[in-house]
């Protein structure tokens, strides 16, 4: 099946073989917050707050993703890559294929704002620039633990 | 291996809104105007202004004329040819 067909962009196409996540705080299990009730009752529900304004205590219908491990690295407290997780890009999108779960590139996420209401398309340029700055790419829903994987790199 | 544990602050997203917490708090106006690829961000005290394209950079400006003041454009030594040539390829 072709990457437009599944109604992906072409940026999340050419999205590299693995994605990171760089959290002192995971330990394993699932990642994110599974569509249904547990995302509907995360405290931040849009792109602008979770991109912009999510503080830590604060919990998100989206899960942070970069492409590079270096910046998942910094992130972490630690200098090696012992609290960097990666994911198989591959098998995210054969999940988001199933509809467990939907990647956000960064111009996926500047389109869907532009299209909603008026003070959050006011921010799309913006929310947008700031991921790519960070290779940053939003999963929403749950990342299961078996996708999720230590980082030798 | 090396373990020394240690902190970093990164340039993302979430701390757009705090650079311009303190830039208010350190008494600039502020505000913001359209550009082609995103907000161009404006900052201004006295009769100084400045311009970013994102929240830290526009605190970093502030930071570099508050340090430097009108001698800010120092380009001797230059330790961004020194760093670019350390750099691992």
């Amino acid at each position: 099946m072709t990457a437009a067909a599944r109604g992906l962009s072409a940026d999340a196409a050419k999205m590299s073989n693995y994605v990171f996540r760089g959290d002192d705080n995971y330990r394993d299990g699932p990642l994110g917050r599974a569509f249904g009730a547990q995302a509907d009752g995360a405290d931040i529900q849009n792109f602008a707050d979770h991109v912009l304004r999510k503080e830590s205590n604060l919990s998100s219908r989206y899960t942070s993703f970069t492409e590079e491990v270096k910046v998942a690295r910094r992130f972490t407290s630690a200098s090696d890559n012992r609290h960097v997780r990666k994911a198989d890009a591959a098998a995210l999108r054969g999940l988001e294929a199933q509809g467990v779960l939907r990647i956000w590139d960064p111009d996926l996420v500047y389109a869907a704002l532009k299209k909603g209401p008026r003070n959050l398309a006011k921010q799309a340029a913006d929310i947008r620039a700031a991921m790519k700055r960070n290779s940053e790419i939003l999963i929403e829903g749950q990342v299961p633990a078996g996708t999720l994987g230590a980082t030798d790199e | 291996m090396d373990t020394q544990v240690e902190s970093c602050l990164v340039a993302s997203g979430n701390t757009y809104n705090p650079s311009l917490i303190v830039l208010r708090q350190k008494g600039y106006e502020l505000w913001l105007e359209e550009g082609e690829n995103g907000s161009l961000w404006f900052a201004k005290k006295g009769g100084q202004s400045f311009l970013a394209y994102s929240g830290p950079e526009l605190l970093g400006l502030v930071a570099l004329w508050e340090h430097l003041g009108k001698n800010w454009n120092q380009q001797k030594p230059d330790v961004l040819s020194e760093l670019t040539d350390k750099m691992a390829e």
